[in-house]
């Protein structure tokens, strides 16, 4: 389900509108990616959650002020990134990697760059993985994500041990054909592979 | 470039292209200089491809829940929103101009279910709501098709999509559906049906998209052979219908027809729902039913009770959520929407008598989540509870 460009213009439209349904289509999309990457500036999860969200209130106070998507993802990524500078420098004990952290950040805009290329790459993976159909996903999910042994996905799922070894063999051979199909790179398939047999 | 991180966004699609294998020359030159552009560029460049890094970090990155976040941020909202009150207010007068009566009662009464209200509980309380559900997971991919001889094929729910040509059955990656199936479909009719949990997508042979929600039956007589393209439905479609003004298409079923001429449109016409609504996206229907024929314009929605047929102005998300693989249950009855999420989890609601019938839900989730993530949503608003016990949810304030 590609989206057209049409599409955007509909969703700036309502956003500048004050549509709260717009709201929540950035939020789908990019809630993760800032999570990630405020996650991975703090290591606070809640602190993290907190940042997020209340940066996407800030983004929508300013409803009015985006002309396209990509300010908006923008405006996001750089608000966060500045709220948690000011979380940690109002941190009254620091730890040594947090110290480094706000040297690092304070260098400049700059060092932000790499951070955002990093989380946009695995957002946009992702959301590869996310257009999979279901029950692949799930099983690819339920393998190598939550990393379930065989007997627990048994468990959940009400089969025999047997059954979910079969899955997985399955499982491996449809996802190398998929993946295959879908224009993955051979690289990117023996990743996938290797993380699904371990 | 003055746009802020524009440079930025471009270069991760170069990196993700290059990983997907479809990077163009003009593009990997452009990356290649990116790279050399700078030491930090290359180094940065190698540790994010490293297999085992990339993958610890897209496991962290897949792994990421933001539901919690999604709560605090409506949460933040609801709190605003008694100064900003054009947010809601001015929205629901200009597109709802003809809601009279129940809508009314219940905005009159305020009865509201918001999910992710963000209505911080009490420790005491938090404890109740950690309580676990048994696990039900939720529907995915699946139908069968019978065809005209009687037989039964059962399609692969590794795949969502059946086109149907001519003379062949194909999945939407182009694989066979059965290797014995591929007879002259012409002459048939095809019965696709899907049960409660199930959701599947069609091509017809005249490039008509159907997507068939749970528990519905659909059938193409005929195969379009005839002057009319037609097809007659039990259950919720949505309709992406091929232009073709010589072959009007039309949807039969429950006592009324619906002429369309190429447009797209969801037809709900579940039996435990009150009457059959057809809600136009785009393009123009035409519904005929008992003595009554109306013309809808898209965002108008035709529901026939008994032959009668009333058009009022609707909210299409609440209406095509399902395609997308979400429930957009925003301002819409509450029990609706726990008829939308029984269809998908396979499950019978039980409502104890204390649960009125004005009440209304807001906000939307994801189809693909269990069905507990899904009731300690509605459940943290603080206005219902469930109990689950094999297939039935149990419904009290």
């Amino acid at each position: 389900m590609k989206k057209a460009k049409g599409d955007e213009l509909n969703w700036m439209q309502e956003f500048y509108e004050g549509n709260e349904k717009a709201l929540a289509h950035f939020f789908k999309l990019h809630s993760k990616s800032l999570a990630y990457f405020t996650s991975r500036m703090l290591a606070n999860k809640a602190e993290a959650d907190d940042i997020v969200s209340k940066c996407f209130l800030k983004l929508w106070q300013k409803h009015k002020d985006f002309k396209t998507a990509q300010n908006i993802k923008a405006f996001l990524y750089i608000s966060c990134r500045n709220a948690c500078l000011d979380y940690l420098a109002s941190l009254k004990v620091r730890t040594a990697a947090q110290e480094n952290y706000i040297m690092y950040l304070q260098q400049g805009e700059e060092t932000i760059l790499f951070d955002v290329i990093q989380t946009e790459v695995l957002d946009m993976v992702n959301k590869e993985i996310e257009e999979l159909p279901d029950k692949m996903k799930v099983i690819f999910k339920m393998l190598y994500m939550d990393g379930k042994s065989t007997s627990e996905i048994a468990a959940e799922l009400g089969l025999s041990i047997q059954t979910v070894r079969n899955q997985k063999t399955k499982a491996v051979t449809i996802i190398k054909n998929s993946l295959l199909k879908k224009g993955v790179s051979n690289a990117l398939q023996l990743a996938f592979l290797f993380f699904i047999n371990k | 470039m003055d746009e802020m991180l524009e440079k930025e966004f471009y270069i991760s699609t170069l990196i993700t292209a290059e990983l997907n294998g479809s990077l163009g020359p003009a593009e990997g030159e452009e990356l290649q200089a990116w790279k050399e552009d700078a030491p930090e560029h290359l180094e940065f460049y190698n540790r994010l491809i490293a297999q085992e890094y990339f993958l610890q970090e897209f496991k962290n990155f897949n792994q990421i829940e933001t539901d919690n976040i999604w709560q605090l941020t409506n949460s933040g909202l609801k709190g605003s929103l008694t100064r900003e009150t054009e947010l809601v207010s001015d929205k629901s007068i200009k597109i709802w101009p003809r809601l009279i009566g129940l809508a009314a009662a219940i905005a009159a009464l305020g009865l509201c279910i918001y999910f992710f209200s963000g209505i911080r509980r009490d420790t005491s309380s938090q404890i109740e709501y950690a309580k676990t559900y048994p696990y039900v997971k939720p529907g995915n991919n699946g139908a069968t098709i019978t065809l005209g001889s009687g037989k039964i094929i059962k399609l692969s729910d590794l795949q969502n999509g059946v086109i149907i040509g001519n003379n062949r059955l194909a999945y939407t990656d182009g694989s066979a559906v059965a290797d014995d199936v591929n007879s002259n479909l012409k002459d048939e009719t095809l019965i696709a049906t899907t049960t409660k949990g199930q959701t599947y997508k069609f091509t017809l042979p005249d490039g008509t998209k159907v997507w068939l929600n749970a528990d519905s039956k659909i059938s193409f007589a005929q195969q379009f052979t005839n002057k009319r393209r037609e097809v007659s439905l039990e259950g919720e479609a949505y309709f992406e219908v091929a232009k073709d003004k010589v072959h009007p298409f039309v949807v039969a079923g429950k006592g009324q027809q619906i002429e369309v001429l190429g447009t797209h449109f969801n037809v709900n016409s579940y039996k435990d729902e009150p009457g059959i609504a057809t809600t136009l996206l785009e393009g123009s229907v035409k519904v005929t039913a008992g003595g009554s024929l109306k013309i809808i314009k898209p965002g108008e929605q035709a529901i026939n009770k008994s032959g009668t047929v009333e058009v009022r102005k609707v909210d299409v998300d609440n209406v095509v959520d399902w395609k997308n693989g979400d429930f957009y249950l925003n301002h819409i009855e509450f029990k609706i929407a726990m008829r939308k999420i029984a269809r998908w989890y396979d499950m019978e609601i039980i409502y104890d008598e204390t649960v009125p019938d004005n009440m209304e839900s807001g906000g939307w989730i994801s189809r693909d989540k269990p069905l507990s993530a899904v009731l300690k949503s509605i459940e943290a608003s603080g206005l219902v509870k469930f109990k689950v016990e094999g297939r039935k949810i149990y419904v009290r304030q």
